[in-house]
Parts: C-alpha cells; structure tokens; sequence
C-alpha cells in the first residue's frame, strides 16, 4: 500500500502509454521502458537509490556484457571457465549481501582495507540472481540469440515483478517489450480488477488472518495455548502465506498487464493438489520452473550419465530433488530452517516418486480408485497439505521454535 | 519417418501407470501430469541409448518431450544434427 509505489506505476503506464503513441521509433520507446524501470526502482525508498545505482545496476551491466562474451565465445561448451565466471559473479553478489556470516566476513575485509562501506542485504537480488543465471545459460546454450541491453534492463528490473516474481523468461518477455500487448478497454477493466483481488487477498484476508495465525507462534501464547488452537493457528498461517503471495502475484500479473506485458501465472489451486509433485507444479509456478529447468534438469542429466549399469533411477531422483531444493531452501533465507525446509520437501518429492513407481504396477482399478473417487483424491490431498503445512513451520521458524510448534502440536510439552 | 514405436513400448513399460490408454501422437505427457519431469530425464536417458544422440538438456526446453510428435522431432533433430556435425 506504498503510495509512492502506486504513484511510480501510474507514472509507468501513463509515460509508456505516451511513449507506444508518440514514440517516433521501437528504439525510443524500448528505452523509455526500460529507463522509466530503472528511474521506478531509484525512487522506492524500500529498496534504496544506492543500492539499485551502485551495485545492481553495475552487475547488471557485468552480467550483459558477460552473456555477449559467452555468446561469442560459443557458449558454455567451448568456454567453461569463462561460463562459471560468469554465473559465480551474481551467485557471490547474492550470497555476500545476503548471509550473515558472509557479510560480517566481507564487512572485515572492506574496513580492513580502510573503506567506509556498509554492506546490506539487497531488496529483490535473490530474483535478479536467478534471472541473471537463466539469461547466461540460455545465451550460452543459444537459446537466447542477440540479447539487448535494454531489453535485458527492463527484463530484471520490470516494477512490477521485481520484489519477488512471478519470474519471467527473457525470450518470453522480450517479445511483449518489443511488441507491447495492445490494452482495450476490456483489457484494462481486466488488469485492474486482478490488481483489486490481489489487494483484496493481501490487504484484507491476508491481514485478518495475520493475528491468529502467528498467534501460536509467538512463545508465550505457544506455550499455553492447546493443541487445537495451535493446529488451527498453523492451518491460519498456511491460508496467509497463500493469500498473501498469490495476492501479490495478482498485483504484478495486472500491473504488467497495463504496461503491456503479459506476466506469466505463478499459482494453480496448490492447496488442492494430490501430491508434493503436483504442488510443485502449483505453487509459486514460474520459481518451481527455474528451479525444474537450471538445477534439477542439470543434476538430473549428470547423474544418469554417471549411473552404473543396474543402478537405481530412483537414487538419482533423491539426489536430485534433495539437491535442487536444498539450494531453494538456502536461496530462500539465510538459517538452518530453510534448509532444513528445502532438503524436507527433496525427501518429501523422492518418497513421492518412489510412490508412484512402487504402484505403477497395481491394478488399474487401484489408479482408478485414487485418482477418480472423492475417497481417494480427498486422502491425496489430506495428505499433501498437511506435508505441505508442516513445511511452512520449519519455513515460518527458526528451528528451536519449529521443533517446540511441532511438539505442542503432537500434544507434547 | 521416425519409428515411434520404441517410445510408445518404453512410456507403456516404464512410465505410464499400468493400463492407462496410451496416448496421441498430440496429447500432452508431461503438461498434463502423466509423467512428472524425472520421468522426461528417464525418456531422453532411453532416447539417446536408443536412437544414439546426444540430448543437450539446455538446448531443449522440457515441452519439447509434452508429446510423442515432439519426442519424435527431436530425435529427427538431433539425428540430423548428428549428421551434419
């Protein structure tokens, strides 16, 4: 509800507006976009001008030029130490501004070596690093073919995902940023009514939610309240998290919409899915993808090419899941929990592979009876979201606390 | 034209769930949630033992295994490619 935010959007759309009517060529206005991007992110407070000015901006400008580098060079096969150069500089930046134990190390290097310079975590860095290392593989596999700079600016830096997603594709956008999606009338009704859902979800179901939901999460009230209390605050939390994000998904997906790109869905009914793998597949869709595509895909691919004659794919399906949501949890935030959370969720998705491979071979009226009765699909999903649940109380805690919720809600203690 | 039927006996063996009805030549594997992404790595582990190719995970977006046509194009693909190289 910033107001200088909504300010900022509404100066967007009106100067894009201006710039697709009057603008004499795609050159002109392609750079009002992404300047007018830029010039947005300088001005929210939230964020910081410096922070924005003199280190995303200059990694940004790195990450281009080193992505043109790699292009000529003939991509990652034929120049493998210059690829890993190139995806360890954001992968560094991220991981220096956001982990604590890295940032005091740094911040005694810089002082060390007489420099009056604070490091602080940087708001919507953890997007731009994902985004970052998507654009380097895809220019280096030729996937991405001549890349411009401010398309790839107003790529990382487009308002309205820029906090947290939903995350795009830059061939995908680039093709709404050359060629903007015409806005009618109806189009607009449209944007502007998902904006007033998504505020609708997090500023008013998500907030009425907050009280109870973190209730039980707070010490004193934790250790008195009842187990049912509890299981009901975390059910709260659980609805919060989902309302509160999808909420915000809403904003950016009809916010982009009156800048004429079309911003990809980042939600499909995850609460009703039938497995963890499905609920991947719903919840926070565009991440899960980038996750899918640049860690698990590669991981996966590797170790089957290493797997020895008789080895279990299922092996290989473990390693790959717990690896790949490791480095989510960990991309997530900085403390035990969340890795906890990611390598949770890695055991979780395996136990449901091997699931399925140890029933492929039943009876199809097994299949049927799950997939198709109310029986079957309401256990499924029962037994989903209360995985689900008991992940987002690692997620919402640090771990002392998750082990004392998971206690009181087992009526222990 | 490519012989699809290798891939149609593989998916009907060791991914698809025993007596589902296979599917089209157009109807969506993965997008529809019959096989799940490990199960595409499992289908271009298969494919480049059986057809001898190379499939280059970051070249090929994962709908490009959604349908037995497209499994079929990219193996047309990389068997040219193959060729060619």
């Amino acid at each position: 509800l910033n107001p200088v935010f909504w300010g900022l959007l509404l100066g967007n759309v009106a100067l894009n507006a201006a710039a697709r009517r009057w603008g004499r060529t795609s050159y002109i206005r392609e750079w009002v976009f992404a300047a007018t991007q830029l010039a947005s992110l300088l001005l929210i407070a939230d964020i910081g001008w410096k922070p924005v000015l003199f280190f995303v901006l200059p990694l940004l400008v790195a990450v281009y030029l080193l992505g043109k580098a790699l292009a000529l060079a003939g991509g990652a096969r034929k120049n493998r130490l210059l690829f890993w150069v190139a995806v360890l500089i954001p992968v560094a930046a991220l991981a220096i501004t956001k982990y604590s134990i890295l940032r005091v190390a740094m911040g005694r290097i810089v002082s060390a070596a007489g420099w009056q310079l604070a490091i602080v975590p940087v708001a919507g860095l953890s997007y731009l690093v994902f985004k970052s290392i998507h654009y380097l593989v895809d220019v280096s596999s030729g996937r991405i073919s001549g890349p411009t700079f401010r398309s790839f600016l107003g790529f990382t830096l487009f308002l309205s995902t820029y906090p947290a997603g939903p995350m795009d594709r830059y061939d995908r956008f680039r093709k709404d940023f050359e060629n903007p999606v015409p806005l009618t009338c109806q189009d607009a009704f449209e944007a502007t009514w998902r904006i007033v859902v998504g505020l609708f979800k997090k500023y008013v179901l998500a907030a009425l939610l907050a009280r109870f939901a973190f209730s039980a999460f707070t010490t004193p009230e934790l250790a008195s309240a009842s187990p049912s209390t509890i299981w009901m605050s975390v059910y709260a939390y659980a609805l919060l998290i989902y309302l509160d994000f999808s909420g915000y998904s809403d904003l950016a997906i009809g916010s982009g919409r009156l800048l004429g790109v079309v911003v990809p869905e980042n939600f499909r009914h995850p609460y009703l899915k039938r497995n963890i793998i499905e609920f991947w597949n719903a919840w926070h869709i565009t991440l899960s993808n980038w996750l899918r595509d640049y860690l698990f895909m590669p991981i996966g691919k590797a170790l089957m090419k290493r797997k020895r004659a008789g080895g279990s794919n299922l092996t290989i399906a473990a390693a790959s899941y717990i690896a790949t949501f490791a480095v989510a949890g960990i991309w997530h935030g900085d403390g035990l929990n969340f890795l906890l959370w990611g390598v949770y969720n890695g055991v979780g998705l395996s136990v449901c592979k091997a699931y399925g491979q140890w029933t492929r071979p039943l009876p199809p009226a097994f299949h049927r009876f799950m997939q198709e009765t109310i029986f079957g699909k309401g256990l499924a999903v029962a037994l989903t979201f209360h995985f689900v649940v008991a992940g987002m109380v690692l997620f919402g805690n640090d771990l002392t606390r998750a082990m004392l919720v998971f206690r009181r809600l087992a009526g222990i203690g | 034209m490519m012989d699809k039927v290798p891939v149609v006996d593989y998916l009907r063996k060791r991914l698809l769930p025993a007596g589902s009805p296979m599917p089209g030549d157009d109807d969506p594997l993965f997008s529809n949630g019959l096989i799940d992404s490990f199960g595409v790595l499992e289908l271009i582990a298969f494919l480049e033992e059986e057809y001898g190719i190379n499939i280059d995970t970051a070249k090929h977006h994962i709908t490009d295994f959604d349908t037995l046509r497209k499994v079929t194009q990219v193996i047309a693909q990389e068997k040219e490619g193959r060729g060619h190289g």
